[in-house]
């Protein structure tokens, strides 16, 4: 089993799994990153996201050995990544969120918030290109990709509002 | 040493040590004898790993520094009421800030007191809580009176600091460094569905002075969820765990002929355990269950089994060959009047014939256990379930052991909205099976195709509505013949499949503490009060090929939001905005003219005036069936639930030519009476709506003869975001009703019977039955 180096949340990060071992398993099993969630491992729902080299990706079903030498940011990652793109210094990203997770506690977002990972990477993706998406540029990024991003418990139009709350906090932090 | 005394409270002794030299402040409880204390002691008596619900302390600690630790045993990881409503409901009535209530424990059974299924949580689950801060409310004030040598009455309580006669003390002053021990009265069986009740009447603040509920606190738990701080249940991880995978039966009556033989050059550290019919995997890692599960199933061989009728012929099978003659039919309370001759000599009149689909609840994470059986005897099981201490119940039932020695531990887990309120959601059982085998703590989740293949299901329905009604627009008369099978089932799906110990099927008498029962309850409360003949009747039948499985299983049923209700509601709202096109009156004139119920009225008024409604008759002027030019259409729909008013609007256009229905608008309006926080309410309601949304334009569980085929977000789809029309929400907070209202998930079931009834209204023809898919509604513009 040859070890498989990659880039998480910062830093370099060695593991020996087997070689078609989702990523997803590597981040909560070996890695103890429990930000991304196991919904149906089948690439349906989005509740497994992260973000690879900057863009959104599923890894429940993303094989470890194509992630080798990348750049994983998961939820936990995210302030600082913020912490970066604003230049603050990394000894910051501990004590701020994301304002996509700011956000989302504004609007009070989650139902049971199980979902709600793989939302914020997404809405973190979509604000990286789109700093101030219009509804539809919002509905239609949340419903491409592999698949829709789901929320059972319906908190789509609050998702809608985080988006745009941190739209605004972002262009204020920039 | 410690000086002790006692004091009057409300006809019951407080007891109380003052220690002298006393190093921590303590409030290890109350003792006060309420006035059912006697008789209800011996049936509260805690047992090993339960707190004992009869004392205060179980329910609240009351730090030194005025800081309040809160359990409750309602779970509720679906809203997460328990973090905002609940905190405010109990910082109300013992008058301190929101924020004293620094921390919530909720659900571990030998960490909460009450137990209980989680429905109901404001309007009943609340009220345990509410009391038992009343009665600590009372035993305060006693305690200051006596400290301030001021009569109680005399005093006043602001922020948790007791006042008068010029003099003042904390809460917090009040219990340090002493020991007080307050008994309240509770009554019930703990792993029973319905859990234990304080009872009594302790003085409660009025509403009227209300000062916290009603505010939109921030929720709590929501900056550990959106940081990945939160302790998630599929985050549990205990010493020496294994990570099971279940392969189960290949349909819902197959027994096992022979288990495939585990590669073990691929798997080398996997295992296989069987139990009965139930085949486990367990491995160090999950990816190597995974994996080895997937290869022993595809070598295991299974008995085959038809027993389904096929969804294609669900309704028709359900009229013609289900049973529903041996479970007694119900009447409704509010049954009045004579129907036959009313509709006979009614002007005119409408009958029609409504159906639903089985649905699924369809958690967004599959059920999820961690299941340690401990050589002692003693077993942990670690999971998100709405009723904890009757989980409790059925391990200890399956293992043959005392209730005594089950514990469970809740986290937060995907919102199962209803699924596990009987106490299982699937996996639990099944970790404690494997656990049981191999002597180590197991890990067992469902994957995606097992959570819909092997849960339960919302039950379909069939309902026949007769409506007559007078030259003026007034009905005369309304019957409605409700037909549903069994929609409780809490059996352990696992243990039915290992031969082991679990409750009986859902049959016509439930065990008692139990409510699974094929009786059909009425369960959509009339409203329309001027109407002077009704007659709803609801009949019920067993679970479909459960009785023909040589599992038992079959199809199994379970309550799912809105339980019985979206399956009465739906048809009556429907046929209601039918009637009123048939009678020439606009929907929701039509609807005020059978009502004198001010707060109906109320919210019918709200949601039109805030909706854009059109006043005017139905199928609109420019309603068409055909062509390719969109047309759009209004419709209306109302519900009481919980002593929660709800009226909703939607607004909808299609292609006839293509038959895809889209929701443009959704407008509701509630009355809960009192609301207790604005913002999180109006979270759950578009929660709700996009729900039932989702109802209205998707949602089918299919099926062959042999077991469930909706096994992914493929073949089970459900709303996404590009469906999400605009949304209003007006909430009318009318306190003086005095009560808080619940049931936020009405406004999933509204949603069926407007976005219907929009149908008609743009395009004329009546669409009965859901979901309203392209293919469907293209059959209905053909009729």
């Amino acid at each position: 089993m040859p070890a498989i180096t990659m880039i998480v949340n910062g830093a370099r990060r060695e593991v020996q799994v087997a070689a078609d071992t989702p990523l997803l398993y590597v981040l909560r099993n070996n890695l103890e990153l429990t930000g991304p969630q196991f919904g149906c491992g089948l690439s349906q729902c989005g509740a497994c996201s992260v973000l690879i080299d900057g863009k959104e990706a599923r890894s429940c079903t993303l094989p470890i050995n194509r992630v080798t030498g990348k750049e994983v940011t998961t939820l936990e990652g995210l302030p600082a990544r913020w912490a970066a793109q604003r230049g603050l210094p990394a000894s910051e990203a501990g004590r701020i969120l994301h304002p996509v997770q700011q956000a989302w506690i504004d609007e009070q977002v989650p139902q049971c918030g199980f979902c709600q990972n793989g939302m914020m990477i997404k809405a973190t993706e979509l604000l990286d290109e789109t700093p101030a998406p219009t509804v539809a540029q919002i509905k239609t990024a949340f419903t491409s990709g592999p698949s829709p991003h789901l929320c059972r418990c319906g908190s789509y139009s609050a998702i809608i509002d985080a988006v745009q709350r941190a739209s605004t906090l972002m262009a204020k932090g920039r | 040493m410690a000086t002790v005394n006692r004091i009057d409270v409300y006809g019951a002794t407080l007891t109380r040590r003052q220690f002298v030299k006393a190093g921590g402040a303590l409030f290890v409880g109350f003792s006060l004898a309420g006035r059912n204390f006697l008789e209800q002691t011996a049936q509260a008596s805690p047992g090993k790993n339960s707190l004992d619900a009869s004392l205060a302390s179980a329910w609240f600690e009351i730090h030194a520094d005025n800081t309040i630790l809160m359990r409750t045993g309602k779970v509720d990881f679906g809203q997460t009421t328990a973090h905002t409503a609940y905190k405010q409901i109990v910082a109300e009535e013992l008058s301190v800030p929101y924020e004293a209530i620094t921390a919530v424990v909720m659900g571990d059974t030998d960490r909460t007191p009450d137990g209980g299924f989680s429905a109901g949580f404001l309007e009943y689950g609340g009220l345990n809580l509410r009391k038992a801060a009343a009665y600590t409310h009372q035993a305060l004030l006693d305690l200051a009176a006596q400290k301030l040598g001021v009569e109680k009455s005399q005093l006043t309580v602001k922020d948790g600091v007791v006042s008068g006669g010029g003099k003042r003390v904390s809460y917090g002053e009040l219990v340090a460094k002493q020991q007080l021990k307050l008994t309240i009265p509770v009554t019930g069986d703990l792993t029973s569905m319905f859990g234990l009740t304080v009872t009594g009447n302790p003085p409660m603040k009025p509403t009227s002075a209300y000062t916290i509920i009603g505010k939109s606190f921030a929720n709590s738990v929501t900056p550990s969820k959106v940081s990945a701080k939160e302790v998630w249940v599929t985050d549990v991880r205990v010493p020496n765990m294994l990570h099971g995978r279940v392969v189960h039966p290949r349909t819902l009556g197959s027994t096992l002929v022979s288990v495939g033989e585990l590669d073990k050059k691929t798997y080398p550290n996997a295992q296989v355990v069987v139990k009965g019919n139930l085949v486990g995997v367990v491995a160090p890692t999950e990816w190597e269950a995974i994996g080895a599960s997937q290869q022993v199933a595809a070598d295991t061989k299974w008995t085959d089994w038809k027993g389904l009728p096929g969804h294609a012929q669900l309704h028709k099978w359900l009229r013609e060959e289900a049973d529903w003659k041996t479970t007694p039919a119900t009447k409704s309370e509010k049954n009045r009047g004579d129907v036959a001759p009313a509709l006979a000599s009614a002007s005119k009149s409408l009958s029609a014939s409504y159906e639903l689909p089985y649905m699924k609840h369809a958690p967004i994470g599959p059920t999820i256990a961690v299941g340690d059986v401990r050589p002692d005897g003693t077993v942990y099981i670690h999971t998100h379930n709405q009723n904890p201490q009757a989980l409790r119940g059925q391990i200890a039932r399956m293992l043959g052991t005392s209730v005594d020695n089950v514990v469970v531990r809740i986290y937060a887990g995907p919102g199962h909205y209803g699924r596990s309120n009987g106490g299982n959601a699937g996996a639990e059982d099944e970790a404690v099976i494997l656990s049981k085998a191999v002597g180590r703590p197991v890990r067992v989740q469902w994957m995606r195709p097992d959570d819909l293949l092997w849960s339960t299901s919302s039950p379909p329905a069939i309902a026949n509505i007769r409506i007559g009604w007078d030259a003026s627009g007034k009905i005369t008369g309304y019957q409605a013949d409700h037909y549903m099978p069994a929609m409780q089932d809490d059996r352990l799906v696992g243990a039915l499949i290992a031969g082991l110990p679990t409750q009986p099927a859902p049959d016509v008498n439930p065990e008692p503490g139990a409510i699974s029962t094929t009786v059909n309850t009425l369960m959509d409360p009339w409203v329309y009060d001027l109407v002077p003949n009704v007659a709803e009747s609801g009949y019920g039948t067993f679970q479909l090929g459960q009785k023909a499985s040589p599992l038992a299983i079959g199809l199994r049923d379970h309550s799912m939001r809105t339980p019985g209700q979206l399956q009465q509601n739906y048809p009556r709202e429907l046929a209601i905005s039918e009637a009123a096109a048939q009678a020439g009156v606009d929907g929701i004139e039509f609807r005020l003219k059978q009502t004198s119920d001010e707060r109906l009225i109320r919210v019918l008024k709200a949601v039109r005036d805030a909706s854009g409604w059109e006043t005017r008759r139905s199928p609109g002027p420019k309603a068409s069936a055909t062509g390719a030019t969109p047309v759009s259409g209004q419709g209306v729909s109302v519900m009481l639930r919980s002593g929660t008013y709800w009226a909703c609007v939607c607004q909808v256009s299609l292609v006839p030519s293509t038959g895809k229905v889209a929701v443009d608008k959704y407008t509701i309006a509630v009355d809960p009476g009192i609301v207790i926080n604005p913002l999180q309410l109006k979270r759950t309601i578009e929660g709700g709506a996009l729900m039932g949304l989702s109802h209205a334009l998707y949602e089918e569980m299919t099926f062959d003869e042999s077991g469930v085929t909706s096994r992914d977000w493929r073949s089970y789809p459900v709303l996404t975001m590009a469906d999400v029309p605009e949304i209003k929400v007006v909430i009318l907070n009318h306190p003086e009703v005095g009560a808080y209202g619940g049931g936020s998930e009405a406004a999933n079931a509204l949603a069926v019977s407007a976005v219907a009834a929009a149908f008609f209204d743009a395009t004329g023809k009546p669409a009965r039955r859901l979901p309203l898919k392209p293919a469907y509604v293209q059959t209905v513009l053909k009729a």
